[in-house]
């Protein structure tokens, strides 16, 4: 118990820290939120128990808890960092990056210049998307970022949104205005340098609002250049307006030795569209946690994700949609893939609360168990309480098929090929389920070139 | 017909099998203590070691108790229990030797009359040997001597102990050890009767084994501990029957039933649940807090659990198999109906260990009124398991819009020859169907009952003939309502 305190109290000491050194210009909502945000952190504690730990059963996080990470040095300059791996197969135009938790403006994109974008008139446009920083938003009291920030990842989003709320100073703050369309995607990347001289702690967040009938797609990237121990604690809220639609594809690749905790929170309001695609090819320990509330009618999210499993890996998925009204519809399709000692975990949860009738919900969870060693748990779970609906689930596991493989061996293609081919035509349903040719291209590549690592 | 009007009437309908029978009952009183488990041990005569046994059953549930360790993870809800509240034996008084049916008391008989047991001679030649268990005791063992003489042994638990108590000695707790779960060692240190039947290798039994269940007297609790063994290459299909008298306040009836399966055996076991649910508005009924295992010990040995659940106030029931032999079977077959304010929580465990284990999971769900309904199962499959398969199918079927349908799978597989599948859908009887049948003349009603006997068809005609009836009178009382 007493090392479960100093756990926690080594952050709070931190958070203490960070306060003091130049907090006092952020708004009183900013601050207070970041205040609450931290006692509840505190209160809650890291979800360490192994008793009684329903929606941490699957995932120790008491390594994560006791190793002492640290705030990354913000007076060390930023070297030289090469993009050009991450480019995505298109003109660059919203991009916003992020190394070590900071703001990188020499790799980020115009518009504009620093100056056009540390302005009132910045977040004020209503013709085309605005791609900002949370730290500018907060300072110039962005009604939107107030309204939102926090809001959607409250307190009863777990210990890990708490903790980052309680950091939280710098991030993305998108924002799609009514009836705008972008036909670019924008580009979020967070980098760890992850040097191994110190573990790292990194607090990403991002806000994304889409106005009525807006359009986007956002690519949310992790990306590590070395091959250090850290902790990323990434928070996103994304609401979406009515009609408004959104594709938001999370990228994670982290370095094998990481542990990347993120919460997602959706909210949807009236015919709305959103869809998810969350892609895992990196870290040690991953978690997530993606909730969608559909909280108007005719709104309808998709939501898609696939993982695969490496060494020692551990992706733990877990997902939650809220039919909070009738006339909704949830579509899910997660797949991994568990080679070596790795294991996939996959709980994904449908609430159709009372009256919420003419729900349709779909979930499919399918997973590869590649080796002796590797683990797949998986449960689907329904919860309904309204009767006029069609609810459905399903869940597999098995292995390739002995006879594909036979197929694909007769005509020379040898094993590692054939078994990447066959692996890569099960994750490609999840693949093409990204609209934007671009970032599916790019997610495509990234995906086939960790398959072939192995 | 509205859907509506179906829930009203759904909720309105009566429970057939309410009554009191009015004999002496001879019971401890209430309490839970060192002393009443040494008391009931006393008062069945019990050898040391079983007293020693459930001492310690006894002490394990109250260090449970004391650290609040009381289940909560199941998605019922009921105000706690006072264990000291309840009495833990109940017997029909005086307790005579009994050798024909003109021994046992006539009220009991009637009772048994009125619940359809065909306990009578000429029942006998239908082909089940019944063991009727009332309160806390078994009351009569039927076609006892027709199964003795393929070297069968069919008796009450506390005959065995003393007849055979070698056997029990072996068996008892080695599918369900005291330290189990809460209801396990509660029942483990109280249990009063229950069922035993061994199985000689190579022996098909060529009758169906039965047991009813009846709580008569009131603020007693049922603790039954069922024990099945079929040796080498022997078959046995068992029946249970389930009825308690309707009373406002709850009664708890914590069972343990544990089945063992050596090589090339198989055991089939069928319930049919039918406690009383309580009121329509959720007072009193039975808390049927069950704990069912099964292990398959040997190579290519088979057991299957089929259940029809449509009784009792609160259901928390996961009869579950061991697959420990290579290419042994588990089955799991549940129809669970709940109505007014019943919630049920129930599903199975499916643990594979041996190579080339097999199971099969279909369970179907219907919730009316305010009912809740969840199935909840794990199915795993360890590292050494290869070649396991598994496949489940859970559907649920919603009447009314108060009630609630849930479905909390688990799937834990370690082993990557096996193959796990996992279906489940969530629906109401289809409008389509209705018309469909409308359309060729039937009523509203004839077609709602159609549908529904559609839905639940895959697990009915899995019970023999005798209690595949029973089910299906069961299901359409219960839906009676609907049917008009």
């Amino acid at each position: 118990m007493s090392a479960q305190a100093t756990d926690e109290a080594r952050y709070l000491a931190a958070f203490e820290a960070a306060e003091r050194n130049g907090a006092a210009h952020d708004p009183t909502w900013l601050r207070e939120l970041r205040r609450d945000a931290m006692a509840e952190f505190t209160r809650a504690g890291f979800p360490t128990a192994r008793r009684g730990n329903e929606p941490w059963k699957y995932t120790d996080v008491r390594s994560l808890a006791s190793t002492a990470f640290v705030a990354p040095d913000v007076t060390e300059p930023l070297g030289e960092i090469d993009l050009s791996p991450y480019d995505l197969p298109c003109p660059r135009v919203h991009q916003l990056v992020f190394v070590d938790g900071r703001y990188a403006p020499q790799l980020s994109t115009d518009p504009p210049s620093e100056g056009e974008r540390a302005s009132h008139v910045f977040f004020e446009r209503g013709d085309g998307p605005i791609v900002g920083r949370i730290a500018e938003a907060a300072h110039y009291d962005v009604p939107l970022v107030r309204e939102h920030l926090g809001k959607h990842a409250g307190a009863a989003a777990g210990a890990f949104t708490s903790l980052n709320t309680a950091f939280v100073r710098d991030g993305a703050f998108v924002s799609i205005p009514d009836g705008v369309s972008v036909p670019e995607p924008i580009y979020l990347l967070f980098i760890s340098t992850a040097r191994p001289e110190r573990p790292t702690v990194t607090y990403p967040r991002v806000l994304i609002v889409a106005g009525r009938d807006s359009s986007a797609t956002v690519l949310v990237s992790f990306e590590s250049l070395g091959d250090g121990a850290y902790f990323t604690d990434a928070v996103t809220e994304i609401v979406a307006g009515p009609g408004a639609s959104l594709r938001c594809i999370t990228l994670q690749r982290e370095s094998d030795a990481a542990y990347h905790v993120s919460t997602t929170n959706v909210t949807q309001a009236r015919d709305s569209s959103v869809s998810t695609v969350t892609v895992d090819l990196g870290g040690g320990l991953v978690r997530h946690d993606l909730s969608v509330l559909l909280a108007e009618p005719g709104a309808s999210a998709s939501l898609n994700g696939l993982y695969l499993g490496r060494g020692k890996r551990h992706v733990d998925n877990h997902t939650f949609v809220d039919h909070a009204v009738p006339g909704a519809s949830s579509d899910e399709v997660y797949k991994g893939i568990l080679d070596d000692d790795s294991r996939g975990v996959f709980v994904g949860h449908v609430l159709v609360r009372p009256g919420a009738q003419h729900t349709v919900a779909h979930q499919v969870n399918k997973n590869l168990l590649l080796s002796d060693g590797a683990e797949a748990d998986t449960q689907p779970k329904l919860e309904i309480f309204a009767d006029d609906v069609t609810c459905t689930h399903g869940a597999a596991v098995g292995q390739l098929d002995p006879a594909a493989m036979f197929y694909l061996k007769s005509r020379g293609i040898g094993e590692a090929v054939a078994r990447a081919l066959l692996v890569h035509g099960f994750v490609r349903e999840v693949v093409d389920s990204i609209a934007d040719d671009a970032v599916r291209q790019y997610t495509d590549d990234a995906v086939m070139a960790a398959l072939r690592a192995g | 017909m509205t859907s509506k009007e179906t829930v009203r009437e759904l909720e309105t309908q009566g429970y057939k099998y309410g009554w009191v029978t009015d004999v002496e009952e001879e019971s401890a009183p209430p309490g839970l203590s060192e002393d009443i488990v040494r008391w009931i041990s006393a008062k069945k005569e019990e050898p040391e070691w079983l007293l020693e046994w459930r001492l310690r059953a006894f002490r394990h549930f109250m260090k449970l108790l004391e650290d609040k360790q009381n289940p909560t993870w199941a998605n019922v809800s009921h105000p706690p229990i006072d264990f000291q509240a309840m009495s833990y034996y109940a017997a029909p008084k005086p307790k005579l030797e009994l050798e024909s049916l003109d021994q046992v008391d006539a009220e009991i008989l009637r009772t048994y009359e009125k619940l359809g047991i065909p306990l009578e001679e000429q029942k006998r030649l239908a082909g089940v040997a019944v063991d009727a268990i009332f309160d806390s005791v078994s009351v009569m063992t039927t076609a006892k001597d027709t199964l003795a003489k393929q070297g069968i042994i069919f008796s009450s638990v506390s005959e065995a102990v003393k007849e055979h108590p070698e056997l029990v000695k072996k068996y008892l707790g080695s599918v369900v050890p005291y330290s189990d779960n809460f209801y396990a060692a509660l029942n483990s240190a109280v249990f009063s009767d229950g069922s035993f039947v061994y199985i000689p290798p190579g022996v098909r039994c060529p009758l169906e084994i039965s047991t009813y269940f009846r709580i008569n007297a009131e603020g007693s609790g049922q603790f039954e501990r069922t024990l099945i063994i079929a040796d080498k290459g022997s078959y046995v299909s068992y029946l249970e029957g389930c009825s308690a008298p309707m009373r406002d306040t709850n009664q708890l009836h914590a069972a343990v039933v544990e089945l063992i399966t050596m090589d090339d055996a198989e055991i089939k076991y069928a319930t049919i649940q039918n406690w009383y649910p309580g009121d329509a508005d959720g007072k009193g009924g039975i808390y049927n807090f069950v704990t069912k295992r099964g292990k398959c010990a040997g190579a290519n040995s088979k057991i299957s659990w089929t259940q029809v659940e449509t009784g009792s106030a609160i259901t928390w029931k996961y009869p579950s198999v061991l697959l420990q032999g290579d290419n042994s079977v588990g089955e799991f077959y549940s129809v669970a109906l709940v109505n007014g304010r019943q919630q049920a929580d129930t599903g199975t465990k499916m643990t594979h260990i041996g190579k080339n284990t097999s199971s099969t999971i279909i369970s179907k769900g219907i919730s009316a009124g305010h009912g809740n309904n969840t199935y909840r199962g794990l199915v795993k499959i360890l590292p050494k398991a290869t070649g396991a398969r598994n496949f489940t199918r859970c559907d649920s079927l919603l009447i009314g819009d108060q009630c609630g349908a849930h479905t909390v799978p688990y799937i834990e597989v370690e082993n990557p020859s096996s193959s796990v599948e996992h279906e489940a859908s969530t629906t109401k009887v289809s409008e389509e169907q209705v018309f469909y049948a409308q359309q060729r003349g039937l009523s509203a009603e004839a077609a709602q009952t159609l549908i529904i006997n559609g839905f639940v068809r895959d697990v009915v005609k899995r019970l023999p003939l005798e209690f595949a009836v029973e089910a299906n009178r069961l299901l359409e009382l219960n839906l009676e309502g609907a049917v008009g």
